[in-house]
This record gives C-alpha cells, sequence and structure tokens, in this order.
C-alpha cells in the first residue's frame, strides 16, 4: 500500500510540473507569437503591460474571465459548452506520453521524465490528434451560425486530408526504431535524429502538423478575413479562450511530437536533456510564427488536393523506399 | 494489490456507463449530429473495454478508427444529405412500427445473451499468450501474409464500390 | 470475471485516468472562475447569432454542402484502415529476410495506391459547382 502511495505522489508531482510548465509555456507562446509576428511586420507588438510587455498573458487571462459569457439563444447548449474542453482537453492529454528528458536518478529510485511510457504512445498521440478536431467541429456546429459551422466543416475536412499523411510519414520512422514507445524512439536517435535520416517523411511530418495545429498556410478553420473567427465566431470569455489556450498548447504538443519523432528527442550535448528539450521545442515554434508571417493562406480545394495529390502519394512511396533501404543496409 | 483490482472493477463500471450513456443520448437526440455524439461517448467506452481487455492496440485503433473517422464521416453524410422533414419528426411513429422495433430489439438481445451464456469464457491471455503489437505484424508478415495482401485488395474494392454508389446519387444513373 | 489487465497496465490506466481528471477540473474551473467575475448583460439581441449586424437569415442547420466532402471522407476512411495494418507491419518489418517483406510492401501499398489512381482518374478530387435549384 505504501508503494501505491508513493506512485500517485509522484504522478501528482509529475503531473504538476508538466501542466504548469505547458499552461505557462502557451501563454507566453501567445506573447511571442505576436512580438515576433510584430517585428515580422515593422511593429512593436505588445509592450505596455510589465517590461516588454511581460504581464499581457496575466493582461489576457484578467479580461478573459471578467467578459461577458455568451451562449447563443439557438445555440445546442451542451454540445456548446463540451466543445472548448475538449479542445483543450484532448491537447492536454497528449502530454501524458511524451518523455520530455534522460531518466532522472534521485534517492536510487530511477524516475522516468515522462508521465507514462505507454507501449504504443505513438499510436496514442495518433489516435488523440485525430480526435482534436471533435472540439472543433462540434464547437463549429453546436453554435448554429454559419460562420462557425463553414468553419467546423472546413476543420473536419482538413482534418480527413492531412491526417493520413501523418501517419504515413510515422510509418518509416517506426520500420526504423521498431517500436511505439516514444522513449524508445528517441534513444534509437542517440547518434543522429531521423530528421536526417528520413528527410521525406520529416518534411511531410512537418507540413501535416501544420495542418493539424490550424496555423497559417493551413488556418482555412478561422479564416478571419472570410469567416469572422470560424469555429470560435460565436464564443466569448473563458470559453474563447480555451479555445486559445488548446490552439496553443497544441502547437507545443505538435513541436515536441515533431521533436521527439524527427529531432532527437532530448538528446544534445553539453545541455541537459530537459534544457535541449524544451530549446527544439522553441525553435520548432519560431519556425511556425516565422511560417505564419511569411506564407499565405491556400485555397481549401488546393489544400485537400495538395494533402492527396502529392503528399499521400509521397508518404507511400517513402514507406517503400525506406523498406529498400532497410533491405540494402542489412 | 486489492487497490488496483478496485480500480479495475471500478473503471470497468465506468465504461459500462459510459456505453449505456452514448446509447441514450443517441436515441433522445433531436439532431442527427447529436446522435453522432452519443455514438462516438458510446464508442470511447468500447475503447475502454478493449484496454481493459488487455489489448490497448485494439482500444486506440478503437479510437482512431471508429470515433476519427467513421463518425466524421457519418458527420459529413449529415452536412451533405437533405434536411430531414422536421414535422415527420415530431408525428409519433405509427405503432406498428413501434411494434416491429420492440420485436427487433428483443430478438437481438434475445440472441445476443444466448450467445454470451452458451459461451466459455477463457481469459484473453490464455488463449493465446503473445498480444504486442509486434507480434501481431510478424504473425501478418509471416502467418498471414496472403490476407494481409488480400485486406488492400478488400479495401481497394471498398473504396471504389463507395466512391461508384455515392456519384451514381450525385450525377444520377446514367453514369 | 476475468480481470485480465496487469499491474503495469493499470498504472498507465491510472496516470491517463488522473491526466483525465485534472484536464476537466481545470477547463471547468475556468468557466465557474468566469461565471464569478463575469457581468451579465442579455439585450434582445445578444443571443442571436452573428451574421455582421444583420438579423440572421434562415438556420445553418440546414445548409446541405458539396458532396465532394463526403467522397473525400470516404476514401480516407478506407485509407485509414490500411494504416491500422501497416503500424504491426512496420514495427516488425525487420523480422521478415530479405526480398519477402519488402515485395509483401510493395503488392500491399501498389495494391491500394491504384484506390487514389481511380479516384484521381475519374475526378473525384475535382470540385464541381452545385447546379442552381429548380
Amino acid at each position: 500500500m505504501n508503494d501505491v502511495l508513493l506512485t500517485i505522489i509522484l504522478i501528482v508531482i509529475k503531473l504538476g510540473l508538466v501542466l504548469g510548465t505547458v499552461l505557462s509555456l502557451a501563454a507566453y507562446m501567445v506573447l511571442a507569437e505576436r512580438k515576433v509576428l510584430a517585428r515580422m511586420q515593422m511593429r512593436h507588438g505588445p509592450n505596455r503591460v510589465g517590461p516588454f510587455g511581460l504581464l499581457q498573458p496575466l493582461a489576457d487571462l484578467i479580461k478573459l474571465l471578467c467578459k461577458e459569457d455568451l451562449i447563443p439563444e439557438r445555440a445546442d447548449r451542451w454540445v456548446f459548452m463540451l466543445a472548448p474542453a475538449i479542445s483543450v482537453g484532448t491537447a492536454l492529454l497528449a502530454f501524458a506520453v511524451i518523455p520530455f528528458g534522460a531518466p532522472l536518478q534521485i534517492f536510487g529510485r530511477t524516475i522516468e521524465l515522462v508521465i507514462c511510457d505507454l507501449n504504443i504512445g505513438l499510436l496514442y498521440l495518433f489516435a488523440l490528434s485525430s480526435l482534436a478536431v471533435y472540439g472543433v467541429a462540434l464547437g463549429g456546429w453546436a453554435s448554429q451560425s454559419k460562420f462557425a459551422l463553414l468553419g467546423g466543416l472546413r476543420a473536419m475536412a482538413q482534418m480527413i486530408s492531412y491526417e493520413l499523411a501523418l501517419g504515413l510519414a510515422i510509418v518509416p520512422v517506426v520500420m526504423a526504431s521498431k517500436s511505439f514507445s516514444l522513449t524508445a524512439i528517441v534513444a534509437s536517435q542517440q547518434s543522429l535524429p531521423n530528421a536526417l535520416r528520413h528527410p521525406l517523411a520529416f518534411l511531410i511530418f512537418v507540413i501535416a502538423i501544420m495542418a493539424e495545429s490550424k496555423r497559417t498556410p493551413f488556418d482555412m478553420p478561422e479564416a478571419e478575413n472570410e469567416l469572422v473567427a470560424g469555429y470560435h465566431t460565436e464564443y466569448s470569455g473563458m470559453r474563447f479562450g480555451m479555445f486559445f489556450v488548446g490552439e496553443y498548447v497544441n502547437l507545443i504538443v505538435l513541436g515536441s511530437m515533431l521533436t521527439v519523432l524527427f529531432l532527437g528527442g532530448w538528446h544534445g550535448p553539453f545541455l541537459p536533456s530537459v534544457g535541449w528539450f524544451l530549446i527544439k521545442i522553441l525553435a520548432v515554434a519560431f519556425f511556425f510564427i516565422w511560417v505564419r508571417g511569411t506564407v499565405p493562406r491556400l485555397r481549401y480545394d488546393q489544400l485537400m488536393a495538395f494533402g492527396w495529390k502529392i503528399l499521400v502519394p509521397l508518404g507511400l512511396l517513402n514507406i517503400l523506399v525506406t523498406a529498400v533501404w532497410l533491405l540494402w543496409r542489412g | 494489490m486489492s487497490f488496483y483490482r478496485y480500480l479495475a472493477e471500478g473503471l470497468f463500471f465506468g465504461f459500462i456507463v459510459c456505453i449505456f450513456a452514448g446509447a441514450f443520448i443517441s436515441l433522445r437526440a433531436r439532431q442527427l449530429m447529436n446522435s453522432v455524439l452519443g455514438l462516438a461517448i458510446s464508442l470511447l467506452g468500447v475503447a475502454g473495454l478493449f484496454y481493459h481487455l488487455g489489448s490497448p492496440f485494439l482500444a486506440l485503433m478503437e479510437l482512431l478508427i471508429n470515433i476519427g473517422v467513421v463518425c466524421v464521416v457519418i458527420a459529413f453524410g449529415i452536412m451533405v444529405g437533405p434536411k430531414p422533414d422536421q414535422a415527420a419528426e415530431k408525428r409519433p411513429p405509427p405503432k406498428r412500427n413501434r411494434m416491429l422495433a420492440a420485436g427487433a430489439c428483443l430478438a437481438a438481445s434475445a440472441l445476443l445473451l444466448w450467445t454470451v451464456l452458451n459461451t466459455p469464457w477463457n481469459p484473453a491471455i490464455a488463449r493465446i499468450g503473445d498480444f504486442t503489437i509486434r507480434h501481431l505484424g510478424e504473425s501478418l508478415l509471416h502467418q498471414f501474409c496472403l490476407p494481409f495482401e488480400l485486406i488492400s485488395i478488400l479495401l481497394l474494392v471498398a473504396i471504389i464500390g463507395a466512391l461508384i454508389i455515392a456519384r451514381i446519387g450525385r450525377y444520377g444513373a446514367r453514369e | 470475471m476475468g480481470i485480465v489487465m496487469s499491474e503495469q497496465h493499470l498504472l498507465d490506466y491510472m496516470y491517463v485516468l488522473v491526466f483525465v481528471l485534472v484536464g476537466l477540473a481545470a477547463a471547468v474551473a475556468q468557466v465557474v472562475v468566469s461565471r464569478l467575475f463575469s457581468p451579465p448583460s442579455i439585450q434582445p439581441k445578444t443571443g442571436e447569432p452573428y451574421e455582421c449586424g444583420m438579423d440572421p437569415y434562415g438556420s445553418a442547420w440546414g445548409i446541405r454542402f458539396n458532396i465532394t466532402y463526403y467522397l473525400y471522407a470516404l476514401i480516407f476512411l478506407a485509407f485509414d484502415v490500411d494504416i491500422l495494418y501497416l503500424f504491426p507491419v512496420a514495427v516488425a518489418f525487420d523480422t521478415v529476410s530479405g526480398l519477402r517483406g519488402v515485395i509483401e510492401l510493395f503488392l500491399f501499398i501498389g495494391i491500394l495506391s491504384l484506390a487514389i489512381i481511380y479516384a484521381w482518374a475519374k475526378g473525384v478530387f475535382i470540385w464541381t459547382k452545385k447546379k442552381p435549384a429548380g
């Protein structure tokens, strides 16, 4: 029984640390995005609240908490209330399997720096990423507003076009590392990150997660100059805030997925492993913001055609090439 | 160890509740989309049961395929299809339909019950032994390589058939 | 009752379960807190869906979308099932010797690619405009 108690305490500590880090990271990601985008557009970005605008996330939080919480009369009340929670929940749940550092040795016990090392962690992430669309699609549908519905529909259309490419890009990595466990995949990249071993899969994966995160070249679901705000048009106050937080948590999740699968996870010289992991995530996030500041939005039929006519065939081809390569290498 | 045991039992009943709640939502829904949501909740419970039975792979595939894809396809179907006649929905169904529905339900549950009572329930581990996904892949590659290839043909036929049927609806029967 | 879960299994369960609970609590707490602070001011038009300030026109739930969405979804369904089979095969790929595994994969993927080629050739990926009603 004592052991059970210890395990539970360990779970709670890990959970608290991870959730706290992720949520505050998400809050500052918003600030970073606004700052970087502003600099790219020759503006200053938020700089009034605190030094360099560092307290802006807090101000935003207070503002959102004090906003009126509207539920449209014709909306499907329950689904409307449920949708933002699904959006945040699926994003946060992904962190349960992501290894964020090398195992620690404390008091003679080895503590794995991952909340739970499922031996099919990769599949868990993959399944969650296909569930994440529910928050957006249900939110858009339940509002009973045309803009929101269009946004939700587009989110689903995007998911069905890019989820497949995502899955196909994962297969070569699994073939080489022979495991679905994320820790095993990280361990297999000690000498060489997968991005160099499977460059094509890496490319497909980057494009697919960009589409999954509903960010700029693929931000059809919330295209603000045609759909007002897309799926969260009718949301206000903290419910809107939850969609927002969910989106940025999702950004961190996808960044960690990319780091774990292709960028060598927490491996790196000199710095402690957790430090490397954070640096890699932030680099990926910066890349995403950069892309947002640079690339224009696609049209949705172009977007779906790109997914099906280019990414999926390339993904299938890549699996075959990897198979031949593995055979040739022996 | 009894703590874990209680936890497992509790979760088992949690999943059962989840399944029934989903079914109930699905039945009571006025909007078709709510029925889909109910189906998704129900399938979530089923995925939990798979996990409970010691096959996390199946559980995740249940999430991925049934909730992540089948429900989304149904949702697309609803958005693409004609809007059901609201007036017709509110009218109580005729008595004959009710009798038929009740009969079908009873027959189905009787069949299920008969199967449940007549099956010797061995623990899954005792039957095969190796449940790892690696073993699954191995047997697909070695022992069952013909079925593995046949699956791809089956899927191909399924896709083409579905496309043909959907497109006949689109252009009329002339194509 | 045949409980067949191992202890490790249950532990994994517990982690995910606690995670779900904490996530739910966080989600609910935010909304509850905002209830306490937010000013309620329901005006006659507050509950209407936003349509650029005009009176809402019809219901959003009656809109019929292009069938191409559905066709895409159907292909996606079949391909996702295919990925379900590719995953275990990918893990165990190193267990087959020599050419055999490669040939099996080539056949599997080759046959499946025909589906995309078929859809492409038949113009499923082309978006047609809806004919005006009547």
